[in-house]
Order: structure tokens, then sequence, then C-alpha cells
């Protein structure tokens, strides 16, 4: 990629490391993560439970909890290392130039305050407007995430709303100071077919209206091939492969990325081809194998994945694996 | 998309500003107001301390008057509760004693409570050494048994606080410190106190400590609150709720305690009027005049009663699940 394509860059994540000290010694949640976000542009950040994709997620507000700490890379928001900020710099990042979708919205908003008084928040704190212009603005964005009658509604408390009308209240609060970022940590996983497809939707819609770019983490491949532009797909802590979403939906080059594919239905797809499971778990964070993280459970696996860990290279134009037999699979 | 969009910011905005916002806390107030047991012990409890507090003027005697002329007397007219066997008015007695045990009660839950909190906060937020030393100290409190420990401490306590009170007297000249009806409140109301903060306190660490960890804290966290604002508006108001309730019941609690400690001759101290101290006095006059059991023992339970009805309906309405309208 060059320089100039570069800095017009929304996110730009360098060799992140997330570290965490534990009693039975250190583990990286996240290593050496790297990826770009334009504008405008989906990202997915695809793994199983447990694979670090939500920590990175909190790495990038800065907000990884605590025996969790970033110990490498650098973090540009827009061109600013977010690393480097202070603690008073970052909050007034967080909710402004980033903001964040959590997973189940009903824990994610306070019990005790009405749903009106929540997205007034970030107004108040970020753009200082008086409470009458927040409540007014609070009633616009209600509107725009697609809830009837907002006016009525933001007199209401959390739990006075369904599974996907409190997802579209957390969307609404996250958009409330038009970051330009916005990361959504499993923003369908709580709800039920029906209502996953109208959030998604409403997602791609607002990014178009409103231009943020956006982070969406999923371990869902079926969301992913969707509503992403670009996906990257993380195991134990790693990045294994990285490209454009059809690149990868028609030509995964790392034998873990073909799994999930493998094991996931497609509808267009060859509809009787028999699932396959990966076997096997993935590995202990504390514990990983020497080489390649994915060793012990590849298929395709030679002697050098046993001791020596491959590292990202281009398979194809922006898509990269990191896999020393990505040769030998065949796209 | 199968849910329209209902684009009509305008309307919205004057729809808002002619319904009233609705806040947590009103919702609290209306639910409590539609709970009738609630009501109605908030009602028998707030009469209960408007005759305490005129005491003075509904005793229809002084509560210290010996009548000779009528020792024993069953409830009648002039004495609406009798009279024990110093001739002295039972129902005066009663609403005296009624004062004494709101007071205390009073005293001993607003102590506790401040107590209770400070050091619940201050555990769940500084952790480390501080968190252990408070819950070790909480929980060598509460494996004891709370009447003997508040027993102990009355009776230990004593001579240190009479020491201190005569030592103020000294240096004051404050007739206040030379009174024995003080002396013995102050003395209840360290014991009990003593004894029923660790209670509140536990409740505040662990309600600090799980809410903590909330999603919703986190989320704040995520558009940019800052600690106080966090603190203030989300770990407050969700801990205000429990503190209310347990207040309530702690009051009830101390009441309980403080006729304990009197029946046990080791509360209160005559002259002070105690409703425990009336029922342990006329104890060896169980069957020829109950009523003199009876009258104190009543009003005792009815009060506790009552603040358990308040504590139950503000549970409920301190709820946010409980009420929809």
């Amino acid at each position: 990629m060059s320089l100039e394509q570069r800095q017009i860059d929304v996110l730009q994540v360098q060799q992140l490391q997330v570290q965490f000290k534990t009693r039975d010694g250190l583990v990286y949640a996240v290593q050496d993560l790297s990826f770009q976000v334009a504008p405008g542009e989906i990202v997915g950040l695809v793994g199983e439970s447990g694979c670090g994709k939500s920590t990175a997620a909190l790495a990038l507000m800065r907000l990884v909890p605590k025996p969790g700490r970033i110990v490498g890379g650098s973090i540009l928001l827009n061109n600013r290392d977010i690393l480097t900020l202070s603690e008073a710099e970052m909050r007034s990042l967080r909710g402004h130039e980033v903001a964040m979708v959590f997973q189940d919205a009903l824990t994610a908003l306070d019990p005790r305050m009405t749903v009106g008084r929540q997205i007034m928040e970030p107004l108040r704190i970020h753009l200082k407007l008086t409470p009458k212009a927040a409540r007014e603005r609070a009633a616009d964005l209600l509107a725009q995430v697609g809830i009837p009658s907002p006016a009525s509604r933001l007199n209401q408390f959390p739990h006075e709303f369904s599974g996907g009308m409190r997802q579209r209240v957390m969307i609404a609060l996250a958009l409330s100071c038009s970051p330009s970022l916005l990361i959504a940590d499993e923003p369908t996983t709580a709800l039920d077919v029906t209502t996953q497809n109208q959030i998604l939707n409403l997602l791609v819609k607002l990014k178009d209206e409103t231009g943020a770019a956006i982070v969406l983490i999923t371990h869902d491949v079926g969301v992913v091939s969707n509503v992403c532009d670009r996906v990257v797909v993380m195991y134990a802590g790693r990045e294994v492969e990285v490209g454009g979403t059809h690149d990868i939906f028609t030509g995964a080059r790392h034998p873990y990325s073909r799994g999930l594919l493998e094991s996931t239905l497609m509808l267009d797809g060859d509809r009787t081809r028999p699932l396959e499971a990966i076997p096997g778990l993935p590995p202990e964070l504390i514990d990983l194998p020497p080489g390649c993280v994915f060793y012990p459970r590849c298929k395709y696996r030679s002697d050098q994945c046993k001791s020596a860990a491959p590292r990202l290279e281009p398979v194809a134009n922006a898509h990269e694996a990191a896999c020393w037999n990505w040769r030998s699979i065949d796209a | 998309m199968s849910a329209e969009i209902d684009n009509q910011p305008a309307d919205s905005a004057t729809l808002w500003r002619t319904s009233k916002p609705r806040t947590f806390w009103g919702d609290a107030v209306y639910s409590f107001a539609h709970n009738f047991t609630g009501m109605l012990g908030l009602l028998i409890f707030v009469l209960l301390l408007l005759a305490a507090i005129f005491a003075n003027q509904i005793a229809p005697y002084d509560y210290l008057t010996q009548d000779w002329n009528n020792l024993l007397k069953p409830p009648n007219g002039a004495h609406l509760m009798g009279t024990d066997e110093l001739g002295r008015d039972v129902f005066s007695r009663v609403l005296m004693g009624a004062r004494t045990a709101f007071l205390v009660a009073l005293c001993i839950s607003t102590v506790s409570t401040t107590i209770g909190l400070f050091a619940g906060a201050l555990s769940a937020f500084l952790g480390g050494w501080v968190d252990r030393v408070v819950v070790w100290f909480m929980d060598a409190l509460l494996s004891f048994p709370s009447i003997w420990l508040a027993a102990f401490v009355s009776v230990v306590t004593r001579p240190t606080i009479d020491s201190l009170t005569n030592s103020l007297y000294a240096s004051t000249g404050w007739a206040l410190f030379q009174d024995r009806v003080i002396f013995s409140y102050l003395v209840v109301i360290f014991a009990i106190g003593f004894v029923a903060w660790p209670y509140m306190g536990r409740l505040v660490r662990s309600q600090v400590l799980s809410l903590r960890e909330k999603e919703f804290i986190e989320a704040a966290r995520a558009l940019g609150a800052g600690t106080r604002w966090v603190t203030m508006r989300h770990l407050v108001p969700n801990v205000l709720g429990s503190v209310i309730v347990t207040f309530t019941l702690s009051f009830g609690n101390a009441m309980l305690y403080e006729s304990s400690l009197s029946f046990l001759g080791i509360g209160i101290q005559p002259p002070g009027a105690s409703w425990g101290r009336m029922i342990f006095e006329a104890l060896s006059r169980l069957r020829a005049q109950p009523y003199l059991i009876i009258m104190p023992g009543l009003t005792l339970t009815l009060v506790v009663l009552s603040l358990q009805f308040v504590g139950d309906a503000l549970n409920d309405a301190l709820n946010p699940r409980s009420h929809s309208r």
C-alpha cells in the first residue's frame, strides 16, 4: 500500500500486542495484529471465541481490562497514535471519534436510566449540548435507527424494549457524536436470526449515510460474507489471514480460514457438500505450540510448521496469509 | 428492512417537550405510592413517629409520676393502657418509650449506614490490603452472635463512655454530659452501631464490586465518561436502591436490638423509658397483668412490622424491572 493511501485510512493498527499477566505467566491475547480500515469500509474480525478478537476491540478503545496491557505496536486513529495519548485525551476520543456497539444491549445499558437520558450522555459530555438540545438530538437519533415514535420511546427504560430495538438504541448511542470509527463487538449474536439481518442492514445503511468506518467483530462467517468489505481471520491471538471478503470466501489460503468456511453452511454454495468440523480444540494461550499455532489441528501441516511460526506473506493482491504451505492449498 | 423508519424529528422534539421526562426515581415514587402494604406501613410508621415526637403533648400524665392510689390498674378510661406497679401511666410510658426507640434507632441506623457505606466503598475501590483488612474485620464481627456481641460491647464500653462524658462535663460544664439518660443512650447507640455496620459494609462492597464488572459501566467508559461521571451517574444510583432498603430494615432491627438490650438490663437505664425495660419489669406479672407486657410489646411489633412493609415496597419500587407504565 502506498504512503498516500495509508494517510486516508481511518484506522491503522500495526503490530498490536496485548499481554495479560496471569499467575501462570504472560499470555499474549493479541499478538502482532495489523490491519487498516478505510473510511466507509467494513472490516470483519473473525475467529472462534477466545481467539482475542474482543480483546483487540477493547484495545482499539484502550479499554483492555486490568491484568491486560497493550505492550506493543501502534493504533493510528485518523493518523494519531492513540497509544501515546493521555487518559484525558483518550476520554475525549471515546464516544466521539471512536465508539463501540456491545454484544448484549440489555447489560450494556444502565437499567435505572431512561434510554433518552443515556443517549443524552455522550452528547452532553462531548458536544456540550444543553439538556434540551441533547433531547431533541436523541429523538432524531432514535428515528434514524428506525425506532417508531422515538419521542415517547426516549422516556422508557431499557427493559421495556425488545432485543432488536435495544440493539438499535445501542447503535444510536454509539453514533450519537458521529464517530469516524465504529467498533461493533458481536452486535447480532444476542439476537434472533430475522432481527440479526435488520440490524446488519441498519449498520450498512448508517455507514453509507455517515461515512463511518466499521470494525465488525464476529464469529459468524455468514455475517461477514453479507456485510464486510475485508476480513481479518484471527486464531489464538494471531492474525492468520487477511484479504477482501470475496478473495477469502472463494480462495482462502490458510487452513484455518478454510476450515472455518467448510464448517459453515453456504446457501449459494454446494449444498450437497458435507459440513466439516475442524478437529481438536483451540490451544490454551498460555501454552502455545512452538511453531505455527494451528499446527496441532492442521491437515496440511509439514515439519517446518512444527518449529517455525509462519509470518503473513502476500498470496495475491491485497491478500495475505500466514502459512508455510499456502501454495499447496489451492484457491 | 421490515420496521419502517419513522422520520419526524421536528414532531418528535415537540412531543418530548410536552411529555414530562420520566426518571427512575419518579417511577419509584409512583410505584411505592401504588403499593398498598407499603403505604399502610408508612402510615403506621409516620403516626407512631408523630406520637413519639409529640409525646410530651399527647401523654396524659408525666411518665415518671407515681400514683399510689392507682397501682396495677387494668386499662380504663383514665389510664388507656392501665398503670404499673408504681402507679405510673403505661400509655405515657409507651409514648416516652417510643421517643427512646425512634431516637436511638435513628442514631444507630444513621451511624451504621454511614460507617458501612464508607467502609464498603473504600474496601471495593481501594482493593488490595485495605480490602482484605476491612473484609476480615467485618467477617470477624459478623461471626459473633450479634446480640451477644452488642451486650458485650455495651457492658465493656460503659466505663469508658462514662469517664469520657465525665471529662467532657469537667471541661465544658454542659449539663448534657452529666445526664444519665443520655449517657445510656450513647452506650446503646455505640454498642448496636458497632454490631450493625458490617451488614451495610458488606452489601455496599459487594454491590460496588459486581456493578463495576457490569457491561454498562464499561459501555459508559466507551462513550467517554470519566471516573467521576461513571461513579455519580451510574454507580451511585445503582447502589443507592439497595442501601435505602437496607437502611429501612436496619431501622427496625435497631429498635429490636435496643429493646433486647434494655430487656436484658444493659440498655437504657431507668429513669429512661424503654419498651424492652418495661417488658422486663413486668415479666413477673405476666399472668396477673398481661397488659403491662402486651402494650409495649404490641407497639414494638407494630413499628417493626410497618418498617418491613415499607422496606418490601421500597425493594419493589427501586427495582427498575418491577414497574412499567
